[in-house]
């Protein structure tokens, strides 16, 4: 950082004189520090696939959560800082259930991924806080399409066939623009996902490490199990 | 309650096959007085949806407004029309949270979805219960003698509007309250059509009603 420019990343709610805000950049950067997240849409449904990066052999690792259901029908993949991110799904799920209690409806996705990145652009534009060092990938099915959404630290969203988010998110899209189809079935997007992590990551996979979440049409979003995730590790291992 | 505050209506809504049909007699009382003649009870929210009125003027209005307002801009976030489930839900849970100071009035809640048409009905304390037909008001009485015979799950809109009709008149026949023409509307996939005095007469007409 240049010293002419220190005065602007001091307080968040103030521009730097070429119009960026310094605080949501370095949000970004905790971002591109924190484990890898892909999210891979298929044909009728969207899977989600997570590297926990254990740091240590005494962690229990089946302690680190980083994706969550957030309704029935919705699901998402967290990277960055842990702890901003178990406030946003938090908050995702409140806003999921206040939809249920308004209108006795389940959310749609889109109208939840603009709730949560509405409430994270307030946290840029007042005094006295900081933006959330968290990006999500909110995957879900509702009865308009199914969706995968990326978030980021500013509050802008994006929709993607196939998304990454965190450390290994450039290696991992390389995979999905090579190899990407708009046709797969969930076995060769939950492949391709672990396929994408094993290159973002360079680490040996395993069952104990990799989080894998699945939502499909017509089924609620869940977690596949550790065995489940194991058999699609295998079978990476195989290909490579 | 005073006398004069008391109302009488017959409102009225049915789900038919291909869509919802909605009616409403236009006389509005107070007490042995007719107070208006023109009175409108039924309410376009959106292309999809009908709100009838029974009760206090005053607090219908200002509901029909809030509905019409939370339709519109759930329509704009969600990019498809308020679902007739979602719109009664809403309203009830706006009744319930009036609980102690309510809006004094019975509401009818009709329309057309994905899932297909619907008819809700909605009390003062926020209770909506979807039903095929439900009629409102003081003529309630005599209208639904009329539904009970004669209405099928396998009506059509065009034979649910004769039905209304018929329904509508019974009741002002034989309620002091209601009286003073008829307004009906019909929701199907292809939007939401309130009928002409003309078109009203007609069928009265050809039912043989006076």
């Amino acid at each position: 950082m240049q010293p002419a420019n220190m005065a602007y990343d001091r307080a968040i709610t103030v521009f730097s004189p070429d119009g960026r805000l310094f605080q949501v950049e370095y949000a970004r950067e905790a971002v591109k520090r924190g484990t890898t997240a892909v999210g891979v849409k298929f044909k009728d449904g969207v899977v989600l696939a997570i590297d926990k990066r254990i740091a240590s052999k005494l962690v229990d690792a089946s302690s680190i959560e980083k994706i969550f259901q957030i309704d029935e029908h919705i699901g998402c993949a967290t990277s960055g800082l842990v702890a901003d991110a178990r406030v946003l799904v938090d908050r995702a799920r409140i806003e999921a259930q206040i939809n249920r209690l308004y209108y006795n409806e389940k959310i749609s996705v889109e109208i939840l991924v603009k709730r949560i990145c509405d409430f994270k652009q307030t946290y840029t534009q007042y005094g006295g806080v900081r933006p959330f060092g968290t990006a999500l990938l909110v995957a879900g099915v509702d009865d308009a399409d199914i969706h995968l959404f990326e978030t980021d630290p500013s509050g802008a969203l994006m929709a993607y066939r196939a998304g990454a988010i965190g450390e290994g998110r450039n290696p991992a899209l390389t995979i999905f623009e090579s190899k990407y189809r708009d046709d797969m079935d969930m076995d060769d997007a939950v492949a391709l996902s672990a396929e994408a992590l094993h290159q973002a990551t360079e680490e040996e996979l395993t069952s104990k490490t990799v989080e894998v979440g699945v939502v499909r049409k017509g089924e609620n979003f869940r977690k596949l199990s550790p065995e489940d995730v194991q058999k699609y590790l295998s079978g990476v291992k195989k290909k490579r | 309650m005073a006398e004069e505050t008391k109302t009488g209506t017959t409102t009225l809504a049915m789900v038919c096959t291909d869509g919802v049909v909605a009616g409403t007699e236009r006389r509005a009382t107070m007490g042995t007085m007719i107070a208006h003649k023109v009175t409108k009870k039924m309410f376009k929210i959106d292309d999809n949806l009908c709100l009838t009125t029974a009760g206090l003027v005053g607090d219908a209005q200002t509901l029909v407004r809030w509905l019409t307002v939370e339709a519109s801009l759930y329509k704009m976030r969600k990019g498809s029309p308020m679902t007739v489930k979602a719109a009664s839900t809403l309203m009830a849970n706006i009744l319930s949270g009036n609980r102690y100071f309510p809006y004094w009035v019975q509401l009818l809640i009709c329309g057309v979805d994905l899932e297909g048409s619907h008819v809700y009905s909605l009390d003062a304390a926020g209770g909506a219960i979807p039903d095929k037909y439900v009629v409102t008001g003081s003529g309630s009485p005599y209208a639904y003698g009329v539904l009970e015979d004669q209405y099928k799950d396998d009506i059509t809109a065009s034979d649910g509007v004769d039905l209304a009709v018929r329904a509508l008149t019974m009741a002002m026949r034989r309620d002091a309250a209601c009286g003073d023409g008829i307004d009906i509307a019909v929701i199907t996939k292809k939007g939401y059509k309130e009928l002409t005095d003309e078109e009203i007469k007609k069928r009265k007409e050809k039912m043989g009603l006076s």
